[in-house]
């Protein structure tokens, strides 16, 4: 029953319009929103870190906006890009274990961005250090977005025989 | 028809050790292909935010800590040389003659021509840049084409496989 609906999502007009019109702008754009959110994401965690110091920590709070622009544009890419797969996608662990592994690097920055990012008084110096517990969450987000990336690329390499379901 | 054999230094290229590794497992490409995409998410995560602060995005934020990090950008480069020239070594056909690959090369140069005019041009005086500062007209102009010139390189690395990589017929 479900198998039906996941099969007439990826042979509905919008999937045959995204396969043969849109596929090449859809997959760039998530590469390039990929570029936006993890990039500045890593920038985040670097200076929590201990990088860049001389850069206050609450200054780099305006850049999350800019991170959630990054992520918009891929989960609706991403959702472009699941639509014409849906099947594979759905009963793949590797999109199961990438969605997980977002959602844990979008749980760090955001618990980065509204904890130290936020105490504009205690680390307004640009040197101030940030407290262990922050860089904890900093390494735990640069490894979930490099696990991501990996995920995400294998998925795009494995094929419906790979995952165990018919197209 | 195939043409390979028009161009010896081509097949020599994929005949070395390296490609002929990358061809050889089943887990190299997509390996190298990953952390092409982390190089690039470094590099252009940092060379982006400093952009994007120099148009005035986070104007409390000082620039010059952040441009300290460009080493780490250069890391992200280095692993994306290597990667990318064991891309064009596992089959310099696919690459050589493909015109999206050929835009992407002159669109890095040109980031790279761009950002040294960024060093000699704009960020000379040091002492000025450890402030909040607002930045010059010229500055932003070169921030503004540095974005476009690296969302360029994405683009074009990403239309190759939408791209015809036929050698020119003899």
């Amino acid at each position: 029953m479900f198998d039906d609906r996941l099969s007439a999502l990826q042979n509905s007009a919008f999937a045959t319009w995204i396969q043969e019109t849109a596929y090449p702008v859809v997959i760039t754009a998530h590469s390039i929103g990929l570029a936006v959110l993890v990039g500045l994401l890593v920038v985040i965690d670097l200076r929590v870190l201990g990088f860049a110091k001389g850069a206050a920590l609450p200054g780099l709070r305006k850049v999350m906006s800019v991170v959630w622009i990054g992520f918009w544009c891929n989960a609706i890419s991403g959702a472009m890009l699941f639509v014409i797969d849906a099947k594979k996608d759905y009963y793949s662990w590797l999109f199961r274990s990438k969605l997980l592994l977002i959602a844990l690097g979008l749980i760090m920055g955001a618990t980065i961005a509204s904890t130290v990012l936020k105490k504009a008084d205690k680390y307004a110096s640009g040197e101030a250090d940030a407290p262990r517990q922050a860089k904890v969450l900093a390494v735990i987000s640069l490894v979930a977005w490099v696990s991501a990336i990996f995920v995400g690329r294998w998925l795009a390499y494995s094929t419906y025989g790979d995952i165990g379901v018919s197209e | 028809m195939d043409l390979s054999s028009n161009y010896p230094i081509l097949l020599w290229i994929k005949s070395l050790p390296p490609g002929e590794f990358v061809r050889s497992t089943w887990w190299a490409f997509p390996t190298l292909q990953s952390l092409h995409f982390c190089g690039m998410a470094m590099l252009v995560g940092i060379v982006g935010l400093l952009d994007l602060r120099t148009l005035g995005l986070a104007r409390s934020l000082a620039i010059r800590p952040l441009h300290r990090l460009l080493p780490l950008a250069w890391v992200g480069f280095g692993l994306n040389l290597v990667t990318g020239l064991l891309f064009f070594m596992h089959d310099p056909f696919i690459y050589a003659f493909n015109p999206s690959f050929r835009w992407k090369l002159l669109f890095i140069l040109l980031a790279g021509v761009n950002a040294l005019w960024f060093e000699l041009g704009v960020f000379t005086n040091l002492d000025r840049w450890q402030d909040k500062i607002e930045t010059s007209n010229l500055a932003k102009v070169i921030s503004a084409i540095s974005l476009a010139l690296w969302i360029a390189v994405i683009f074009g690395g990403r239309y190759i496989a939408f791209t015809n990589s036929a050698a020119p017929a003899p």
